[in-house]
């Protein structure tokens, strides 16, 4: 395995749309680095799985990356042809689903599915790959993989469903892994040691970005976070010190409402209201209409990330945050 | 108690309401639909012609004419030419469509009748009365429905009505199952309880409530049951157990067309090509129909 | 519910539907005005079935049923018959029993219907598929021209269409007839249209649906080709759906054959029976039309077990009652 840091930078994604064209991600920059972890956090429809299908390549039909560049280890993803890009996917960057139940062909046992990225990249043979898939379902704390590994996903718990799934992300043991919502398909207990799973990944040099509106599993696991709001990246730092003293409105809109572990299961509502529509993104800074400090110039002027601390370490993009510095 | 009295009405007028734009937005889409439409326009013209057969024919179907035998394309008197007997085709072609036409709505009412009537008691009575029914439909369902047309066929002769006949009773099944479909569906909302609760009788809510709610779908089952009725039609005729000769059918033209198909090869193409037309043009107005209720609209 | 109490309430419910098919249609035939003998001498052309043959025919039928015996008794001796595989003699063709004119016929119509089906098993599945994966393009949209053309036009008509092509306009292939390969050619081109259509329209929605599906995603992110993982991910899964759709369709073309052996001569059991109905033959009717059934409900009862092997989920649960609640009504699909 190598060590390389994935390193996005200025990333734009656009849906094309039958009378228009929808960014749903703009300007969205950020790196991580091996055996860090970094939370991109956001409500559903703010662009952070968007941002990740991106990198990977594989949004729907509609979609298209308009700018940018997402480097691994020195190669920019996106100029790559189609057939390089494949060999990326599965061996250096592995993704992990929110839903196992849904990500793992029902009809194919789980020796098919650990085992065919491994030939599909030409790792090992076949005997290989089923002895390191084998070994990492061990890994993952299947018990009994030997036997397990005949069996089709429906016939395991959801647990073992889910570990399984991020099994098939680590056979190939990549440099990036990219995990969606991995736990908030699980209860408390098993979102836990899924949790360690990861962490055990991450302690080994395997560089992770979580997708997530869950605080409670970015502040356990993560090193960095990203808040997204309408496709933008609105305030980026070490998650520790933006729990402690978040510097957008939004961020610390979002930190108050679900600090305790447990609350994952509500759907995040930190601010009063809905987050925009893409279609009608609101002038100067999208989140001012649900705001509770928004003056005037909010609604008239664009707001790009500014340093919020000395070390350069925190961003923010609010005008009236870097004022108050 | 007032209150009691105005809920219902309100519900329906509500309902009403509803259905009227949900109506109005399904013929927008039909409309814009270009295909559908001009298909619409052809189907209408057939059905007027067919209304109009004895006026815009120049001949009867059966009138012979001992000089033109087997009379080719353009002849004088005879633009379609003649068949074996001397027969003007043009005109048999004609009162051909009538009869399709005429059999195969015949037919599709006549089994919109019995699925209205079976589906609605199953699905409103329930119990018993429903697994009775349900368990003839089962049958039905398991004899193939050309089979028992051809069998209705031979036992109730071969006038127009008893093809008719024949063709609807061998077709009601799905739309019957359909019915009682969405009478289980609509019979729980609390409109209909509200006005089963003023003591509104069954037949009134199967009327009034129910009905109109299951017409959409039953619309567009009956206009693809439409081209296949006329294919059972001809199909019938084909084996030579339609409409008793000489009445004319584009299925006993064909079949005649076959035998001299080197000698008058237009004996076979020309109810072959209004045939298919036919069919298509009825097909495509179901497709536009089934579209333009088809609010998921994922699969165009 | 185990799988032998399945299949044997499945077996004893057939049982059933055909003995109502049989009593329906028994009831039905003894309503039917005029009988095989009036028919015979009120057609012109019936000099080689008339005076000794028509005899003959009277003379079976009362040495099979008795003569003045009640409807009621006439259908427990032909039931009787009929669970033993024997139907007694044909009135037309007084000298052979209906149950071998099926043994002849079957064989014919079942080999046209069978390279029909896997005619358009070998068409449907690749243009469905193609025109799911290009959804929107030119070749969906052929594709859903095709599917009209297969929906709308019976097989029969087809056939006529063939007819005017091959026959008249290229001067090859016969039209009728039964007499080696090339005769076999157009009535199984007339068939494979319709079944075509109504096995690409479901490859393509139940493609359509799998593309969607997260797993398909998943195995793309793992760096899958497309190619591999349209038929090893998606294919197999949209596929398992069709076959119920198969049943209906094979039963379809069983019957269909009735039409395309009329227009091109073919003696099989669907000829039979068309002239069964024409002439009022009772026995060959009611044999045939019995035989239809029995293949119709067979085959829907394969096509269900067979749903049921496929499905891993559905083979483990060892039971068939769980997948039959889970497995998605192919009606609902959207067309």
């Amino acid at each position: 395995m190598s060590a390389s840091s994935l390193e996005v930078e200025g990333l734009r994604t656009e849906f094309v749309l039958r009378d228009r064209v929808l960014r749903v991600v703009d300007d969205v920059s950020f790196t991580v680095k091996p055996g860090r972890a970094l939370a991109i956090v956001g409500e559903s429809g703010s662009g952070k799985s968007v941002t990740m299908r991106s990198v990977m390549r594989l949004l729907p039909k509609t979609g298209r990356v308009a700018g940018g560049r997402a480097r691994l280890g020195g190669t920019d993803l996106l100029g790559l042809s189609e057939r390089q890009m494949r060999k990326v996917r599965g061996r250096d960057i592995g993704m992990v689903f929110q839903n196992a139940m849904e990500a793992l062909n029902p009809t194919l046992t789980l020796e098919r599915q650990l085992t065919e990225h491994l030939l599909w990249h030409g790792v090992c043979d076949r005997a290989e790959a089923k002895r390191r898939a084998i070994q990492t379902l061990g890994d993952v704390g299947i018990p009994e993989p030997e036997q397990r590994i005949r069996t089709y996903p429906f016939q395991l718990s959801g647990g073992m469903r889910q570990r399984a799934m991020i099994a098939t992300a680590m056979v190939t043991q990549p440099s990036v892994l990219i995990a969606d919502e991995p736990t908030t398909a699980v209860d408390v207990t098993v979102q836990r040691q899924l949790l360690d799973l990861l962490a055990q990944l991450k302690a080994r040099g395997t560089g992770v970005i979580m997708i997530t509106h869950d605080l409670g599993v970015a502040r356990y696991f993560c090193d960095d976070a990203i808040v997204m709001y309408a496709g933008r990246v609105v305030e980026r730092g070490p998650i520790r010190q933006l729990l402690e003293r978040p510097a957008h409105p939004y961020t610390a809109g979002l930190f108050s409402s679900t600090l305790e572990v447990g609350a994952r299961h509500r759907p995040l509502q930190p601010v009063p209201g809905a987050p925009p529509d893409l279609a009608h993104r609101p002038p100067g800074c999208a989140f001012h209409p649900r705001c509770g400090q928004a003056e005037q110039r909010c609604g008239q002027e664009e707001q790009p990330l500014l340093p919020w601390s000395e070390d350069g370490q925190r961003e923010v993009a609010c005008w009236k945050a870097v004022q108050h510095v | 108690m007032a209150t009691l009295t105005e809920e219902p009405a309100a519900a329906a007028g509500v309902t009403a309401e509803r259905a009227r734009s949900h109506w109005s937005r399904a013929w927008a889409r039909f409309r814009a639909n270009r295909l559908a439409f001009v298909s619409l326009i052809f189907c209408a013209l057939l059905i007027v012609t067919a209304l109009a057969a004895p006026w815009i024919a120049p001949y009867h179907f059966s009138e012979t004419d001992p000089d033109a035998r087997l009379a080719p394309l353009l002849t004088d008197g005879h633009l379609l030419g003649t068949d074996l007997l001397g027969r003007d085709i043009f005109s048999r072609l004609v009162y051909g469509l009538r009869t399709a036409l005429f059999v195969a709505f015949g037919a599709e009412l006549a089994s919109l009748v019995v699925a209205i009537l079976i589906g609605l008691s199953a699905g409103y009575i329930g119990g018993r009365v429903d697994q009775g029914l349900m368990g003839i439909t089962d049958v039905m369902y398991a004899f193939p429905s050309y089979i028992f047309a051809i069998v209705l066929v031979t036992v109730m002769g071969r006038s127009i009505w008893a093809v008719m006949l024949a063709i609807g009773i061998s077709s009601w099944v799905t739309q019957a199952r359909l019915v009682r479909a969405q009478v289980l569906t609509v019979k729980e909302r609390e409109y209909v309880e509200a006005a089963r609760s003023m003591g509104a009788s069954g037949v009134t809510i199967s009327l009034r409530y129910i009905l109109p709610n299951a017409i959409g779908p039953l619309l567009v089952t009956t206009s693809f049951a439409i081209p296949a009725a006329i294919g059972a039609e001809a199909g019938l005729a084909l084996l030579g157990l339609g409409v008793q000769p000489p009445t004319p059918s584009w299925g006993s033209m064909i079949s005649e067309g076959t035998s001299y198909i080197l000698a008058a090869p237009h004996l076979l193409f020309l109810p072959a090509t209004l045939f298919a037309l036919t069919l298509l043009a009825f097909t495509w107005v179901g497709d536009g129909i089934r579209d333009a209720f088809d609010t998921s609209g994922e699969d165009r | 519910m185990s799988f032998m109490t399945y299949l044997g309430k499945r077996v004893v419910r057939m049982v059933l539907s055909l003995i109502a098919v049989s009593a329906i249609t028994f009831t039905l035939l003894q309503m039917a005005p005029g009988n095989f003998a009036d028919i015979q001498r009120i057609s012109a052309g019936a000099a080689q079935f008339g005076g000794a043959g028509t005899e003959d025919m009277v003379h079976a039928f009362a040495s099979r049923y008795g003569d003045d015996i009640p409807a009621w008794r006439q259908y427990l001796i032909f039931m009787k018959g009929a669970a033993t595989w024997d139907f007694g003699p044909s009135y037309k063709y007084p000298t052979q029993d209906v149950q071998d004119i099926i043994a002849q016929g079957f064989p014919i119509s079942a080999t046209i219907a069978l390279i029909a089906v896997a005619l358009s098993l070998m068409i449907a599945i690749p243009i469905g598929v193609y025109a799911a994966v290009r959804q929107n393009s030119a070749a969906d949209h052929g594709t859903m021209f095709l599917i009209t053309l297969g929906t709308a036009l019976p097989n029969y008509l087809t056939g006529v269409i063939l007819v005017l092509f091959f026959t008249l306009t290229l001067g090859v292939l016969p039209s009728s007839g039964w007499d080696g390969p090339q005769h076999m050619i157009m009535p199984v081109l007339a068939l494979v249209l319709g079944p075509t259509a109504v096995l690409a329209r479901y490859v393509r929605s139940s493609m359509l649906e799998t593309l969607r599906e997260e797993y398909v995603v998943a195995a793309l992110a793992k760096g899958g080709p497309r190619a591999t993982v349209i038929t090893r991910h998606a294919l197999g899964n949209s596929l398992i759906p069709i076959v119920t759709v198969l049943g209906p369709l094979l039963a379809a073309l069983m019957t269909g054959t009735v039409f395309v052996e009329a227009l091109f001569r073919i003696p099989g059991l669907g000829l039979y029976f068309a002239q069964a109905a024409a002439s009022r033959d009772m026995p060959l009717l009611m044999g045939t039309a019995l035989f239809f059934a029995l293949i119709l409900m067979t085959m829907n009862l394969i096509v269900d077990l067979v749903y049921g092997y496929l499905d891993p989920r559905i083979r483990a649960a060892g039971g068939v009652n769980r997948w039959r609640r889970s497995q998605k009504n192919p009606q609902q699909q959207p067309a």
